[in-house]
């Protein structure tokens, strides 16, 4: 069975009428674990994760330790290539902690990221119109600069 | 009337027959027309905010480099450049939705009026300070300092490649030209791509 960790971001892609997800993200993403018994956060992986659905470095959720019970889990999710989202958090309190050989997650799930602002065609027009204005101006005060 | 009814049947298989072979000859010969680019639908629309321009994908022309299947698309656009010394014309936006878009080939050129120069018009490519444009005083072709196509995926994500055309001279009162945009490109095989007139 595949344990894939989907790392998405959902917004306004190609298809300007629904969300869609935005597959060329690219993440820096931590797992982090809290044991029964233990205050400090012990790092499960540190990886930089591509492309909208993805793998964990061995494509699958880690297991606890034996002799372990995680009560707690924690994924930071930072973003690499597009600074339209916004980093995310997900910390995840467990009612029945998970045993040792358990899975620390399950299959296919999601981390949706919440972008800054929605990608409307709307929002579209006014990021363009202001990139235009930036580019214009530093045009005209490097052919001043030149002149 | 067995012979009649025989006879119907021929008729019948005659003109369905007759039907397929004309559907054939009609669908070869309109890929026909096509192909040696005699017959078109690429019709180019305006935008909201950009001028008129399409996108379509060159079937036949892509290739696999480094085991990478890539597929080529021709983005095309038509404007009239008048009233300032320095454009930065929006073409629109380039949605690919997996992988980069990466330009293979420009053969945009611009057209200018130099009616009171040498006569008539210029026509070359849109080569920075190689490109001729009208200083719009005179009615004389001079050389634009800037003049590139650009293409930004920094603004709202990288999967969103904003076109412009940028032609300056901020030396000259004021410059005008026509210009034809004509870039191809090419995106990973699996990628949806989309052009979005804003």
């Amino acid at each position: 069975m595949e344990e894939k960790i989907k790392l998405q971001a959902v917004d306004y892609e190609s298809t300007m009428t629904a969300p869609t997800r935005v597959q060329t993200l690219e993440a820096d993403v931590k797992i982090e674990a809290k044991y029964a018994g233990e205050t400090a956060w012990s790092t499960i992986s540190d990886t930089s994760m591509a492309r909208g659905a993805v793998r964990s470095a061995t494509g699958e959720w880690e297991k606890v330790p034996a002799g372990k019970e995680m009560i707690e889990r924690r994924v930071t999710i930072t973003p690499k290539n597009i600074a339209w989202y916004k980093s995310r958090t997900a910390v995840k309190n467990l009612a029945v902690p998970l045993k040792g050989g358990e899975f620390m997650g399950k299959p296919g799930e999601k981390f949706v990221m919440e972008p800054i602002k929605k990608r409307t065609l709307a929002e579209r027009k006014i990021q363009r119109d202001d990139a235009t204005s930036r580019k214009l101006a530093f045009i005209q005060s490097a052919g001043k600069a030149a002149e | 009337m067995a012979s009649s009814l025989k006879r119907s049947s021929i008729l019948t298989t005659f003109a369905s027959k007759r039907t397929q072979l004309w559907q054939y000859l009609n669908t070869t010969i309109d890929s026909f027309l096509r192909d040696v680019g005699l017959r078109s639908t690429k019709e180019m629309t305006p935008g909201a905010t950009v001028p008129a321009c399409n996108l379509y994908e060159l079937k036949n022309e892509g290739y696999v480099l480094g085991g990478v299947n890539y597929k080529k698309y021709c983005f095309q656009s038509w404007m009239v450049l008048t009233g300032a010394n320095a454009y930065v014309q929006s073409l629109g936006l380039i949605n690919v939705s997996q992988g980069f878009m990466l330009i293979t080939d420009q053969t945009s050129t611009i057209s200018a009026d130099d009616t009171a120069g040498v006569g008539g018009f210029t026509n070359g490519p849109i080569a920075n300070s190689g490109t001729l444009v009208e200083d719009s005083n005179t009615s004389v072709a001079t050389t634009a300092t800037l003049a590139y196509v650009n293409q930004d995926n920094g603004i709202t994500g990288v999967d969103d490649n904003y076109m412009y055309l940028i032609v300056a001279n901020t030396a000259l009162g004021s410059i005008d030209a026509e210009a034809y945009v004509k870039i191809e490109f090419v995106v990973e095989q699996e990628a949806k791509v989309e052009l979005i007139k804003l």
